[in-house]
């Protein structure tokens, strides 16, 4: 059997490492990713002060230490049974919008954009930012410069640092804004609008408006078809924040929805002996191996499920222009996202 | 003239280190004009087969963050120490352990157990990763957990140490700037072992809250503390804070914002262990003489290890748990 | 019995009673066992964690800590400070497997030589009994190793 390991994985956060098994005939006979890191959060945060949560929680991503962050002080504030006052929970917010923003930029055009910016048989030595700038030319790649930079900018407003923030404390934030300091975020928020309708037009032009990439995305080798999971506020719109967590079938009907902490009614984790992460899957659908269809507890937690299991995004859509030109993701759900190729 | 090779890699970390270079905004692009990009796993497709397959000392510089944690980590340090000239601890993790470092407090064996049998896990079989383990299609590896997390400079010789977590963008920048020069032929290297990207003081130094009366009679934890104005030392208001045992270089960003220092940046120069150094400030500034009203203050810090040593404890002099270090590597 | 286990002990003194109070325990010819090592201090308050923590992560099995009695301290105050130090590294130790019978504090005046070496007596039998610590040497560098592992 011949076998092909792809080691490291590259362009994401996180280790890991892929063994692809092909039989006689070369076709893939069964692949496995593995992750070969454990760093003991699990353990070494146990015994330590619930206030600490939110910032030795940061270091488990620091490309999303904001989503640790949120996640922490939120345990920490019903640690305590406290709601934190409006004003505290709208810079929460706010942060974790910018986050947003930025995370999304940087994976957008640093980190899977690459693959189709430049193309998947570019070399790897241009199958980077660094080749994407150059191809895009400084205009452009300025532009995501800028945009990198008005998110990472507002989370250190809100949150004191550009990574790892340190502002969110149970109960609220250690910190409010000035006037002055509002009015910037909301400079850099219009433009960042702006920005948004811009990556959306490159999405369209060099992704969906590429025959070769469109056939690639929805073809089968792209599809997987799973249960899929997202927070949702009480109109069912996504909320990045708060919410109840809502999860949907792969064809779309409601598996259900639940309070964040009641997970572990619906959440369970499988142990593998070959790999130290671990594998979560539905609950009350069971475990039943690496296969997707409803009859398994596989399920998506990604910017795509969460448009899976909305009624749409709270805000109104940037350019309703893009709504009529009717993107794929117009009739939910959509079981297929290109994979980027990141390995 | 083909450009100098630069490379930076990510042992046990979480890509703060990585998404810190990005944040140097348009000084990447100085970067791209004076390096050529040899191996960056979290911007290019570079594997590890490639960098070994490399010359030795062909990389000019390699800017290596995380910790020394799996055997894999180790190899990775030694491959990269050889085919570097100049080999960079960047970061807490690979200077001083960062906060993974404190799974040093307990034996590696309590990071299995709770992990993988923790409430959200369901393992009947009571599974855990194994180095090599027999799939049908053949043997799948799995880099060991070695017993204690080390820090870079514990595994191979470091040419220079630029600490943070992460370190700040604007000083990745003033750093690029320095090595830009020397490939240029316009500056020196500075002296090997040189701390980079830092200030040569203490966090306190460069805070602006005012400092005034020294002494405290109780410690609290922030939560307790809703009144924390925005002009005074945190410590005097009664809140733990690690910026007089930490090296300067931040622009004491945290207490500017009404939260303390947490110690990233590690030790202050000349200080060999910032734990101590900590201890030696908060015993200062506890206004007790009686060891049962001592202990009252002191009960406020429930955690005295995690917090004095929140990001150094792997390169701390007693490095780890004891029952930790004694287990086998 | 050359096989009972001898701790070593450094015990830091300070030069106005406790390093005069080991003084004239040997004068006296009082018999105190030879375990302890005395790195004579100016003061107590001059005992910085840091020289705990080396002596236990290069060899010692216990550390003493001898000052001014409260009140006594020939600068004012810093005995204190001491002890509020020791107060918070016997904490500390705890969580690295360092048991409180390892960091011992005690006062002695220059004339309490017999009293002195009641107690470093008493501190040797107590590190006797909960045994050698051994704190494993620190890892250093090694230049090169054999390839394998990753890749």
């Amino acid at each position: 059997m011949q076998r092909i390991t792809i080691d490291p994985l590259t362009r994401l956060e996180g280790h890991g490492k892929i063994e692809i098994f092909l039989d006689d005939a070369g076709d893939v006979a069964n692949a496995y990713l593995q992750v070969p890191e454990l760093r003991g959060f699990e353990r070494f945060c146990v015994g330590r002060p619930v206030e600490e949560m939110p910032v030795l929680t940061n270091r488990i991503c620091g490309v999303c230490p904001e989503a640790h962050h949120m996640a922490a002080a939120k345990a920490a504030d019903a640690v305590y049974g406290v709601t934190p006052p409006p004003a505290a929970k709208k810079l929460r917010e706010l942060l974790y919008s910018a986050f947003f923003f930025a995370d999304h930029t940087t994976h957008f055009f640093i980190l899977g954009g690459p693959d189709f910016i430049m193309g998947p048989d570019t070399p790897v030595a241009e199958r980077n930012i660094l080749g994407v700038i150059r191809k895009v030319g400084l205009e452009i790649g300025g532009k995501v410069i800028q945009a990198r930079k008005y998110g990472h900018t507002t989370v250190e407003i809100i949150g004191g640092r550009k990574v790892h923030p340190c502002t969110a404390v149970p109960g609220g934030m250690t910190k409010a804004i000035s006037e002055d300091e509002r009015k910037e975020i909301e400079k850099m928020g219009r433009w960042a609008v702006e920005f948004g309708q811009f990556a959306l037009q490159v999405f369209h032009d060099m992704v969906l408006g590429n025959p070769e990439y469109l056939a690639l995305i929805l073809g089968d080798a792209y599809t997987h078809k799973t249960y899929y999971m997202g927070l949702v506020d009480a109109n069912n719109k996504v909320n990045f924040y708060d919410g109840k967590v809502r999860i949907v079938g792969p064809d779309g009907t409601l598996h259900g929805m639940y309070a964040p902490n009641d997970y572990t009614d619906w959440i369970a984790e499988r142990v593998e002996p070959w790999s130290y992460l671990k594998f979560p899957y539905l609950k009350k659908v069971g475990w039943k191996g690496f296969a997707d269809g409803a009859e398994s507890g596989v399920y998506m937690a990604t910017p795509l499920s969460r448009l899976n299991v909305s009624d749409g995004m709270a805000t109104r859509w940037p350019r309703p222009n893009m709504r009529s030109s009717s993107p794929p993701w117009a009739s939910r759900p959509i079981a297929a996202w290109p994979s980027t190729g990141r390995a | 003239m083909s450009k100098p090779k630069f490379a930076m890699y990510w042992a046990s970390a979480c890509g703060g280190c990585e998404i810190a270079v990005l944040n140097i905004d348009e000084k990447i692009l100085d970067l791209d004009a004076n390096f050529e990009v040899a191996f960056w796993p979290a911007a290019m497709d570079v594997k590890y087969k490639e960098v070994e397959a490399m010359d030795d000392e062909s990389i000019l510089v390699t800017l290596f963050n995380g910790s020394i944690r799996t055997d894999e980590n180790e190899h990775m340090a030694h491959l990269l120490r050889r085919k570097s000239k100049l080999l960079v601890a960047f970061g807490s993790c690979a200077n001083e352990g960062c906060i993974p470092g404190l799974a040093n407090l307990s034996p590696r064996e309590g990071i299995f157990e709770c992990a993988y049998t923790s409430p959200s896990t369901e393992n009947p079989d009571h599974l855990r990763p194994r180095s090599a383990w027999q799939a049908p299609e053949g043997t799948l590896t799995l880099t060991p957990l070695q017993s204690v997390v080390r820090t870079l400079d514990q595994v191979v010789e470091v040419d220079y140490h630029v600490p943070g977590c992460p370190p700040e963008s604007h000083q990745i920048a003033a750093v690029l700037d320095v090595l830009i020069a020397v490939v240029k032929g316009e500056a020196e290297l500075p002296p090997k072992g040189a701390v980079l990207g830092a200030g040569d003081s203490t966090v306190c130094d460069e805070c602006t809250r005012k400092r005034d009366i020294k002494r405290i009679s109780k410690l609290s934890r922030i939560q307790e503390l809703p009144m924390l104005n925005t002009e005074d030392c945190l410590l005097e208001q009664g809140l733990m804070c690690s910026g007089p045992a930490t090296r300067s270089g931040c622009n004491s960003r945290c207490p500017n914002v009404g939260a303390p220092c947490i110690g990233c940046y590690g030790a202050a120069p000349g200080v060999l262990d910032q734990g101590a150094r900590l201890m030696t400030a908060i015993a200062s500034v506890v206004d007790e003489k009686e060891p049962a009203a001592i202990d009252k203050v002191l009960d406020g810090l429930p955690d005295p290890a995690g917090t004095f040593y929140r990001f150094s404890l792997a390169h701390s002099l007693l490095r780890a748990n004891r029952a930790a270090l004694a287990e086998k590597p | 019995m050359s096989d009972r286990f001898e701790p070593v002990i450094i015990g830091f003194t300070c030069n106005w009673c406790s390093y005069r109070a080991a003084d004239l325990a040997g004068t006296s010819r009082i018999k105190y066992p030879p375990n302890v090592r005395l790195i004579r201090l100016m003061c107590t308050g001059r005992l910085d964690p840091t020289f705990v923590l080396k002596a236990f992560s290069e060899g010692a099995d216990g550390v003493l800590i001898a000052g001014c009695h409260p009140g006594e301290c020939h600068y004012l105050e810093q005995n204190y400070k001491a002890l509020r130090r020791y107060q918070l590294m016997t904490r500390t130790l705890a969580q690295f497997g360092i048991v409180p019978e390892r960091l011992r504090l005690t006062w002695a005046s220059a004339a309490e030589g017999a009293r002195f070496a009641e107690e470093i007596a008493t501190m040797v039998e107590e590190v006797r009994q909960v045994g050698p610590l051994n704190w494993p040497t620190r890892p250093v560098p090694r230049v090169e190793q054999a390839s394998g592992g990753a890749a």
